[in-house]
């Protein structure tokens, strides 16, 4: 989740008052950030992914003086006609069709709203780009190149550029293999025979989208005018994120002025900063909330969420959207800011007046009558986890490896498969308990996953129940007492024991469970190999049974 | 006769009794809080598809939760099957432009392949938005405490394998002020008395609200649960007609809490002279 530092100091500037760090403490997580860290001039806030414009100073700024009522409403943005052209090379269309540009004047920059930006640049590049797959950004000093600006792809070995943070020219295959941006990005690009770049009237590099800019327009503290460029294949995600940007430089004093973008079909002027439009019912909100609100309250509290609202008919309201807030996707999206206008605080608790009756799951029941009855025995319950590894599951225990539910990214090689029975985990417990007292006596009662083609997800989860006892005189006898002890307390009465072979379990002294004429366990002593394969010295008597017959 | 007397304070053999474990007993006591309240019980796949864990609940296909580095992802069984016909194509269209629910939708092309790839589920609400929409008469009120599945490195406050306790209550007219009561209610059942309500964000629900507890022996607000109420683009292409309020949060935050364990990964490795020492009232 995207943080972003406040300096209390800095932070007073952007909403025009002293504050202390323990009031924005207080009143920032009723905007729905939740605090990470303060400090004794800092506030460290974490915010959602729906609300990007809060990466910046001036957005956070922005809806924290709405919420305390100090400036509220519709921010309203200008964007006034400006002269620049981006002319659309139909050579980039196959590689990241669109872009869109702004040009931001006479804006007051400090080595501070540099990082700011270089933040909030990630920040978007990570929630609305999707990690600058959808979109990224490029923020340029504007005063070093001529429009009109080219957007046009180009061979990557031809072409060069001094990259940012570098001195000499290299070509563009050269920032894909040796510059550390390009090996992180270029999956984006370098699938394609030439790569996107945007050049000024004199062709000068800008910037070689999604991977770099060039040194040429680094932004420094003394740089008075921006270009902004966004590039991607998703118009729709380019123009969120150059709506929070643009809007948040326009915040910081910046006037915006309009880029001609020219497609070869088309010609779009951006950036748009027009409010949307969108309806609100005031008894779909209040029925929604359970609360009672007027008309005049619910325009109060969209106006403190810094939304302009008009009456449009009974009980009907016209919300304007300003355009950094690209989350809002849905009536009931509006529903959510008048609660957070009104104040979550404020809310009091209610009961849903419903009556129903309660009813325990058929199988969790079963797993606490086996929970019951093994305890009554005298074992102690372990739980572990579904996922482990064919080491422990199969050639610890003699076995070979079927077709299990497999993961395709596991974590680490320990939890890599699904099992497809209890006991193996119960043995690993039984090898990190070597040095506890004996006799242990442990079950787990729960699930394993088997592979079923005949279902939605072609596997099935199944409640088991293992139990092992070791000490000096375990023996078949003692365990096949606990397992039909077991049994007939759950009433599995059609049961028949028969002499079987299993890898796990000494020939001879093994029994497998039969009910329904289906094998649903096994009981025995464990084979000498398994107990040494655990280091485990003494001997262990052991039964797993699936449950699915007992239900 | 006479009777040889015993020293009475000299220690006897200790014997250990058979006993649930620690984390079960804590299982058990929000699963009573629930049935308490009225609520069933409820079960579903560990492995999912990806429509029911993501799509079914509006989370767009390329959704940072929904990538390789939070998600498990099956190698083998690799694909499932899809639901009804009208389930999907409802829940397809939603997604690309908001079908019928007035939602802008997400914009894009949704792609059944991407739905069908097999996961561990990584929330129980998979498992609760499949049974709505098989049960969708009001009241509705589900619970479970299961097992769910994070891409995540185990250290001392990650499992990549968890329980989570989840919670819905559908019905005519409930509301976000229902949902703060009943949570309230829920959490007092547990011992957290003092309980608050902040706004908060989850792709699925809206309006959101996080609930942070506070826990006196600690003298400090722990984060509790999500919650709130289902969007109109998740309950539409089911075709459930009233409100769904929802609420998820972890158990193994409870169960560190109620047992003073300050490493997760205490809690599944069943030390034998842990699981014996741990009173079972506590």
């Amino acid at each position: 989740m995207p943080v972003i530092t406040l300096d209390k100091d800095r932070f007073s500037q952007f909403i025009d008052r002293p504050i202390t760090v323990e009031e924005m403490a207080k009143w920032l997580p009723w905007l729905g950030a939740s605090i990470e860290e303060t400090g004794p001039d800092f506030v460290k806030i974490e915010f959602n992914p729906n609300r990007l414009d809060f990466s910046s100073y001036t957005g956070v700024a922005r809806a924290f003086c709405g919420l305390m009522g100090w400036k509220t409403g519709l921010p309203e943005y200008v964007v006034k006609r400006g002269s620049i052209v981006i002319n659309v090379d139909e050579a980039v269309s196959d590689v990241r069709p669109y872009i869109l540009g702004a040009a931001i004047y006479n804006i007051k920059i400090d080595a501070d709203s540099i990082a700011e930006l270089m933040e909030m640049q990630e920040d978007l590049h990570w929630g609305i780009g999707r990690d600058r797959r959808k979109a990224s950004i490029g923020v340029h000093n504007l005063d070093p190149v001529e429009a009109p600006f080219t957007y046009t792809a180009r061979d990557p070995e031809t072409s060069r550029f001094i990259p940012l943070g570098r001195t000499t020219e290299m070509n563009l295959k050269e920032i894909l293999e040796a510059h550390d941006k390009g090996a992180a990005y270029r999956h984006l690009v370098d699938w394609a025979p030439k790569c996107p770049l945007l050049v000024d009237g004199k062709g000068q590099v800008l910037s070689m989208p999604p991977i770099i800019n060039g040194e040429l327009t680094r932004v420094e503290p003394t740089t008075r005018n921006l270009f902004i460029d966004v590039t991607g294949p998703d118009l729709n995600a380019i123009a969120k994120s150059m709506n929070i940007l643009v809007t948040a430089l326009a915040d910081m004093g910046g006037s915006v002025e309009s880029v001609q973008v020219k497609y070869p079909t088309q010609t779009i002027t951006s950036p748009d900063l027009k409010a949307e439009q969108m309806k609100l019912r005031i008894r779909y909100a209040n029925r929604l909330l359970g609360l009672k609100l007027s008309e005049t309250q619910i325009m109060q509290a969209l106006s403190k969420c810094r939304l302009r609202a008009t009456r449009l008919g009974r009980g009907v309201l016209n919300v304007s959207i300003p355009p950094y807030r690209t989350d809002i996707l849905h009536e009931v999206d509006l529903v959510e800011e008048v609660a957070i206008g009104y104040g979550y605080y404020q809310l009091k608790p209610t009961r849903s007046a419903a009556l129903t009756r309660s009813k325990q799951h058929r199988i969790q029941q079963l797993a606490n009558h086996v929970r019951q009855v093994m305890i009554g025995l005298g074992f102690t319950e372990v739980m572990n986890f579904i996922l482990t590894n064919e080491a422990n599951e199969y050639v610890k225990m003699r076995k070979r490896v079927g077709r299990v539910v497999r993961l395709a990214n596991p974590v680490s090689s320990e939890y890599c498969i699904a099992r497809e029975n209890l006991l193996p985990s119960l043995m690993r417990n039984l090898a990190d308990n070597k040095h506890e007292t004996y006799p242990q006596r442990i079950f787990e009662v729960s699930d394993i996953i088997d592979v079923d083609k005949r279902t939605e997800t072609r596997s099935k989860r199944k409640l088991h129940v293992a139990a092992v006892s070791i000490h000096s005189k375990a023996n078949f006898t003692e365990i096949k007492s606990y397992a039909e002890a077991l049994m007939t307390n759950l009433d599995l009465q059609k049961r028949e024991i028969i002499a079987v072979k299993h890898a796990s379990f000494l020939d001879g002294r093994t029994a497998g469970i039969q009910a329904d004429g289906s094998m649903i366990g096994v009981l025995g002593e464990l084979h000498p190999e398994v107990l040494n394969n655990f280091e485990l010295e003494n001997p262990a008597g052991a039964f797993e049974i699936n449950l699915e017959k007992a239900i | 006769m006479k009777l040889r007397k015993f020293n009475v304070t000299a220690p006897g053999p200790i014997i250990h009794p058979g006993k649930v474990h620690p984390v079960q007993a804590v299982i058990q006591l929000v699963r009573e809080a629930f049935l308490e309240m009225g609520f069933t019980e409820i079960r579903g796949s560990i492995v999912q598809t990806a429509f029911w864990n993501f799509d079914a609940l509006f989370q767009p296909q390329d959704h940072p939760a929904r990538e390789m580095m939070d998600t498990f992802y099956l190698a083998h069984p690799k694909k499932g099957r899809l639901p009804r016909r009208s389930f999907v194509e409802a829940t397809a269209k939603t997604h690309e432009n908001g079908w019928t629910t007035g939602s802008k939708g997400w914009q894009y092309k949704w792609s059944p392949q991407e739905a069908k790839r097999l996961v561990l589920r990584t929330h129980t609400t998979s498992v609760t938005i499949h049974y709505l929409a098989e049960h969708k008469t009001p009241p509705v009120k589900a619970f479970s405490v299961d097992r769910i599945y994070r891409n995540e490195k185990l250290d001392y406050k990650h499992l990549a394998e968890l329980f989570q306790i989840e919670g819905i209550i559908m019905d005519k007219n409930v509301t976000l002020r229902d949902l703060i009561g009943t949570m309230r209610d829920f959490y007092l059942k547990l011992g957290l008395e003092k309980v608050e309500f902040w706004p908060s964000y989850f792709p699925y629900t809206e309006p959101s609200a996080q609930a942070t507890a506070y826990v006196p022996e600690l003298n400090t607000w722990i984060e509790l649960c999500g919650m709130g109420i289902f969007r109109p683009e998740v309950l539409a292409p089911f075709g459930i007609k009233h409100p769904v309020l929802a609420w998820g949060g972890g158990l193994e935050r409870l169960v560190m809490l109620k047992l003073g364990v300050d490493d997760i990964r205490l809690l599944y490795r069943n030390n034998l002279s842990w699981i014996r020492r741990h009173p079972i009232c506590q």
